[in-house]
């Protein structure tokens, strides 16, 4: 089998609002915290996770690896500098805080 | 660099051993869950299987002769009080059995879980393996 032609995939994702902020969780088995490349450009980011390799002898395949690439498009209101990422048992954590104008605030009343 | 775990092989035994390998899963590939691989050589096999977010504690493994069984869960925890934008991270529940082309050293086998892939490391049983017979000439 040929290493050199590696298949893209488009890995599972899930996405979350929180009232301070975004998450977006992706499966990536075999990735590890090194190998997961985040590139946020402008409104697109872009996630870029390569596995570990696996033993290059022949075998009985049913995954194979490749690179698993994901875009998002992220609306505006995200505080793009606090962005944080995980990388844990293959699971990709991106938290995505809100910017102050995007969070809830509470509005005291005032009794007149 | 080599990062090979198994060393490499060129003996036309070990190519019929898959053959028969292959005969003997019966199952259509990539059709089952967790998707499975597996390297074989003369001296065991190294299993890995892909299994994203699970935790140590709900996966179960076993070994008997020549059959290896997985079982395990997972949940997709969602954050406390969000809204789900999206959701394509599956639950799963499985159980799977692999049948190995030998039988397996019970005592030997070695398994941990890294990057979200479980390796599982056979040894075949030493009066299992192939050897070579010498050809005298007289």
């Amino acid at each position: 089998m040929s290493t050199t032609e590696r298949p893209s995939f488009t890995p599972a994702a899930d996405i979350y609002e929180m009232s301070d902020a975004y998450e977006i969780v992706i499966d990536m088995p075999g990735v590890d915290d090194k190998k997961v490349d985040i590139e946020l450009d402008r409104n697109l980011l872009k996630v870029t996770g390569h596995p570990v390799e696996e033993p290059t002898a022949e075998g009985y395949r049913e995954y194979r690896l490749g690179v698993y690439q994901r875009s998002f498009t992220l609306g505006t209101g995200i505080d793009r500098d606090k962005v944080s990422a995980k990388m844990e048992d293959g699971v990709l954590r991106l938290r995505l805080p809100k910017g102050q104008e995007l969070q809830p605030r509470k509005i005291a009343i005032t009794r007149g | 660099m080599d990062t090979m775990l198994w060393p490499r092989h060129s003996l036309g035994l070990f190519d019929r051993l898959w053959e028969a390998f292959d005969r003997d899963w019966g199952l259509p590939r990539g059709e089952e869950f967790p998707p499975i691989n597996v390297y074989t050589n003369d001296e065991g096999a190294l299993v890995t299987v892909e299994l994203p977010g699970i935790e140590e504690k709900d996966l179960e493994l076993s070994l008997e002769n020549d059959t290896l069984t997985l079982r395990g869960k997972r949940s997709v925890t969602v954050p406390e009080g969000a809204t789900v934008l999206r959701r394509e991270r599956r639950d799963y529940s499985f159980t799977r059995s692999i049948r190995l082309p030998f039988q397996a050293e019970t005592k030997k086998g070695a398994a941990r879980y890294q990057n979200g892939i479980l390796s599982i490391e056979l040894h075949r049983r030493e009066a299992d393996k192939p050897r070579r017979i010498a050809i005298t000439n007289k």
